[in-house]
């Protein structure tokens, strides 16, 4: 087993007494009890477990997750013996899961949708962003979060009024912003800092749609990107090159740099090897060496028009040294590691490194330059 | 003097190219039932010859143009459309 | 599904085709021609890709909508991006000089005319800079013209010390028009520590140059060439660009301006055919045809060329690189004259010597002409643009896309207009574009560029490394 940077899942036995769902995690006992999710009381080695399962407040005992959290990180109980940290301060980026439902199929979805309803984890995630209270940004993620149409409204208005200092970054495939009403009510309901990270694959709609496993899905993005944009409501747009969209990715900047509005940041995805992704890598998964030309006409075209651009997931020697500058340090602490030959490389402090998810047929060897 | 099937050639394709032949020569346009009539003053083969290239081009143009008319204008709609929200937002 | 697109002729049978968004492709007659015949269904597959990707051909009718929408945003954000307000701001301290060029735009005048005559008051500096931070944003951009500035480089002085003390010691960036002639130490001195670049004329090698730039009982061109070293050696060699008006003794000789750029050690070239404004055309010395124009121009592009070629250092050509960049580089606007919404007064202030203020450089010269004519928007003191009805006919009409010929031009998306150009060739700013120099010299600009850039491998690589430098 490849060691991740940072553990996020931890087996507490007595867990399984805690009933399922989100918790705010306490190595204290607050003095304004929670009021948007319920207390759950860890201790570790050296506290005293004399704390009763009083009201609301459960108490479980783990050293292990006690020294791993911070008092009022967010954790999800499964019920079966383990407890996931989902909110953490210690982090460097966090995300709440809205649905699991998408109206596209994408042939990489590390997230592959599931077509039950499960309505009640958009206002859990509502209740566990607000009793975080961070003041850093949280990533919205799905499934299709903008499904959920204007019970996603009420999210946006609830969450930013009782965690006005948190910044959202929504993970959406944007179609639903096909609709310029729709749009517009998002817009108007922005005050904390909301970001909408988009992707977009091709300029050609039949590559688009191939990729997400949905027809009509490009001409809903593009139009979504273009309304939202004109409502101006900031956008990241997502890249995420594979063998089938290689031939798209100049044009693409370019459909983005010509007609889309509120762009902050184009960014370019190595892809992930989880999900279906694994599934599909022998025919998505493309060596950057292959794309590095039009990498470089991207960020060049990109900088040319003052719109910022990165690369991430890249391993830094997976790219030209005339890339370097624009990959960015990204895979998430939970998900990095670096394998035995990278050791002696002199990038390292700079590189992401690697996927844990990549291991065996998905595993690029870092190429030591130095 | 160059007579030109009306059939063939509509007003707007004669008027358009006639206008862009101005700094080549000068030149008169008058009409028959079926044709036009176009006098130039500069007679010699690479006026006309301009004006071949011209009538065309206006040809062409006026080919594409027919397809993508309703396009044209619905393009017209939306930017209208977009400039007035941009216009709301700032 | 085809969108709308315009086209223009290139050479062999190849048409420039461009949309409202600014996409352009190259494709052969015959494919335009099997277009207008039998529409999209027939075209080979890669073309029908290619096209596609720029928004000239819509897959089916969802994906026509998403193109319509496409369009007109990029339309939209065109506009928009060509409509802010971002000027230069010129300043005129005198309009005398101690040259007599033989194509001399502003209408110069003699170094020993009245300074009250000709030199703006020394006491209007404050209010000139006044007006400058009022109407700008930093970072802002100060151009110091002529006449000659250095005859009064006691008013350069202090327009750069007041710019100092109101917009901020690093908010600004002073460019001084000169033809070097009165460069000296103690203006060198002046120049090391401050934020001052020197822009001056280079009109060819020796001859060519002194035939033209006319310094009465000097060599004009001995003048340039030692300010220029004199800059290069002490300040740098980013502090002094030249440009080059190309009078008629230079067309026959393109290699003269590669001799005088190695010999000056000048990597960026700027060349323009002489300006159709003021006393140029009534001298007879610019009198050439466009078609001279660009025979001259295909003959320094292949010099550049073979220069680099055989090792020498690449020069760049400033005119070519910026139609380049307005086609391929997404929200360029960085040249008043290529921007739609025309630039006049929205890319420029020129803040005359008498206090009058113009919408652009070109409207006082046209000013100076026709002295029955106002076409000045108010004074330092009293700006208003508004109150003149000239502005306001010229800024509802500097849209091109609307402009007769221009509407049909596939160059529209990159081109431009310029308002006192018509007003100075056919007495209103539209005009009729057959006979526009305007139209004349920048559609043969772009057509030739862009044919060259798709037909010859080498002048596409000259011209990638111009445009991404
Ligand atoms: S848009 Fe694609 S990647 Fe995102 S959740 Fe839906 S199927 Fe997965
Ligand atoms: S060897 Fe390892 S640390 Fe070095 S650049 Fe490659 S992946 Fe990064
Ligand atoms: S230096 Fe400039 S202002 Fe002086 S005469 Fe020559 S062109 Fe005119
Ligand atoms: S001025 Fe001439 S080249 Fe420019 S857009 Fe108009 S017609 Fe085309």
């Amino acid at each position: 087993m490849r060691e991740a940077i940072r553990q996020d899942v931890f087996a507490v036995p007595e867990a399984n007494l805690v009933p399922a769902g989100c918790w705010v995690l306490r190595k204290t006992l607050p003095t304004t009890p929670d009021t948007w999710l319920n207390t759950l009381l860890v201790t570790g080695n050296g506290t005293d477990a004399s704390s009763s399962n009083a009201g609301d407040i459960c108490t479980i005992h783990s050293p292990e997750l006690f020294d791993s959290i911070e008092d009022g990180d967010v954790g999800l109980v499964n019920g079966r013996g383990s407890v996931r940290v989902i909110l953490s301060r210690r982090a460097n980026h966090n995300t709440v899961l809205v649905t699991e439902r998408c109206d596209n199929r994408c042939l990489f979805c590390s997230q592959p949708p599931k077509d039950r309803n499960d309505d009640e984890l958009l206002m859990q995630a509502a209740a566990a962003i607000i009793s975080f209270a961070g003041n850093d940004v949280i990533g919205v993620s799905g499934g299709e979060p903008l499904l959920y149409g204007d019970a996603f409204l009420r999210f946006l208005e609830i969450v930013q009024t009782h965690a006005p200092e948190t910044g959202l970054h929504v993970l959406s495939n944007g179609r639903a912003f096909a609709d310029r009403y729709f749009a517009r009510a998002v817009a108007e309901r922005l005050e904390s800092p909301v970001v909408f990270g988009i992707p977009l694959y091709a300029a050609l709609a039949e590559v688009h749609d191939t990729l997400v496993g949905a027809a009509g899905a490009h001409a809903d993005t593009v139009r979504g990107l273009i309304n939202a944009g004109n409502a101006g409501i900031p956008i990241e747009l997502r890249i995420i090159p594979t063998q089938k969209n290689l031939q798209e990715l100049v044009p693409l900047l370019e459909l983005a740099l010509r007609c889309f509005s509120g762009l902050q940041q184009v960014s370019v995805m190595n892809l992930e090897p989880t999900g279906w992704a694994r599934a599909n890598w022998g025919q998505l998964y493309c060596d950057p060496s292959l794309y590095a030309d039009q990498l470089t006409s991207m960020v060049r075209q990109a900088e040319a028009a003052g719109l910022p651009i990165a690369l991430f997931n890249y391993p830094l020697c997976h790219l030209p040294d005339t890339l370097h500058p624009w990959a960015v340090q990204s895979i998430s602490d939970w998900k990095n590691y670096y394998p035995d030959t990278c050791s002696g490389c002199t990038m390292r402090p700079e590189c992401g490194g690697f996927f844990s998810s990549s291991q065996g047929q998905f595993h690029q060897s870092p190429r030591i330059i130095s | 003097m160059r007579y030109l099937d009306k059939e063939r050639y509509s007003e707007w394709v004669v008027r358009q190219a006639l206008y862009w032949l101005t700094p080549t020569t000068r030149w008169r346009l008058d009409e028959t039932e079926n044709q036009w009539a176009v006098a130039l003053d500069d007679d010699s083969y690479s006026a006309q010859a301009e004006l071949d290239r011209l009538l065309n081009d206006f040809l062409l143009r006026e080919r594409i143009g027919r397809r993508t008319e309703t396009t044209r204008s619905a393009i017209a709609d939306a930017v209208i459309r977009s400039i007035q929200q941009r216009l709301s937002e700032s | 599904m085809m969108l709308p697109f315009n086209l223009e002729p290139l050479s062999d049978s190849r048409y420039f085709i461009s949309n409202l968004a600014g996409f352009h492709r190259v494709v052969a007659r015959e494919t335009l021609e099997l277009l207008a015949e039998q529409g999209d269904g027939v075209l080979d597959a890669g073309i029908k890709q290619d096209l596609a990707r720029g928004l000239f051909l819509a897959d089916s009718s969802a994906g026509e909508e998403a193109g319509v929408a496409a369009l007109a945003s990029g339309y939209a954000r065109r506009l928009t991006r060509d409509l802010a307000f971002r000027p230069t701001f010129m300043i005129v301290p005198t309009l005398r000089c101690d040259h007599t060029c033989r194509y001399c735009q502003v209408s110069r005048a003699a170094l020993g005319a009245a300074h009250s005559d000709y030199d703006l008051d020394a006491r209007r500096i404050p209010q000139v800079i006044d007006l400058i931070a009022r109407l700008g944003t930093a970072p802002y951009k100060l151009e110091i013209q002529g006449g000659e500035p250095l005859v009064r480089f006691d008013l350069v002085q202090a327009i750069y010390d007041e710019a100092e003390a109101r917009l901020g010691a690093t908010d600004f960036e002073v460019v001084i028009t000169t033809s070097l002639s009165l460069l000296d130490d103690t203006i060198l001195d002046w120049a090391r520590g401050r934020r001052v670049v020197f822009s001056t004329s280079v009109d060819g090698t020796e001859v060519v140059h002194n035939r033209n730039r006319i310094l009465p009982g000097d060599n004009a061109y001995q003048r340039v060439k030692r300010g220029i070293r004199a800059i290069q050696r002490q300040l740098g060699p980013d502090r002094v660009a030249a440009v080059t008006t190309v009078t008629k003794d230079l067309l026959a000789h393109p290699e003269a301006l590669i001799e005088a750029s190695q010999e000056l050690g000048l990597t960026e070239l700027f060349v323009r055919p002489v300006s159709p404004y003021g006393f140029a055309q009534k001298s007879g010395t610019g009198t050439y045809s466009f078609d001279d124009y660009m025979a001259f121009y295909d003959r320094l592009l292949s010099l550049i060329i073979a220069h680099e070629a055989a090792g020498g250092q690449l020069l760049s050509e400033y005119s070519g690189k910026i139609h380049l960049q307005r086609v391929f580089q997404p929200d360029f606007n960085g040249y008043a004259d290529l921007k739609s919404p025309s630039g006049f007064l929205l890319d420029c202030v020129l803040i005359n010597y008498d206090g009058k203020v113009f919408g652009s450089d070109e409207a006082r010269m046209l000013q100076r002409v026709n002295p029955e004519l106002d076409l000045s928007c108010g004074t330092v003191d009293h700006f208003d643009p508004a109150a003149n009805p000239v502005y306001h006919k010229i800024l509802k009409e500097s849209l091109n896309a609307v402009h007769p010929g221009c509407e049909q031009c596939a160059y529209q998306p990159f081109c431009g207009t310029d308002p006192c150009q018509g007003i100075s060739e056919q007495g209103e700013p539209v005009g009729d574009k057959s006979r526009s120099a305007f139209c004349q010299y920048h559609k043969r600009m772009f057509s030739y560029l862009i044919d060259r850039y798709y037909r010859d491998p080498e002048a596409r690589s000259v011209m990638e490394s111009w445009c991404h430098a």
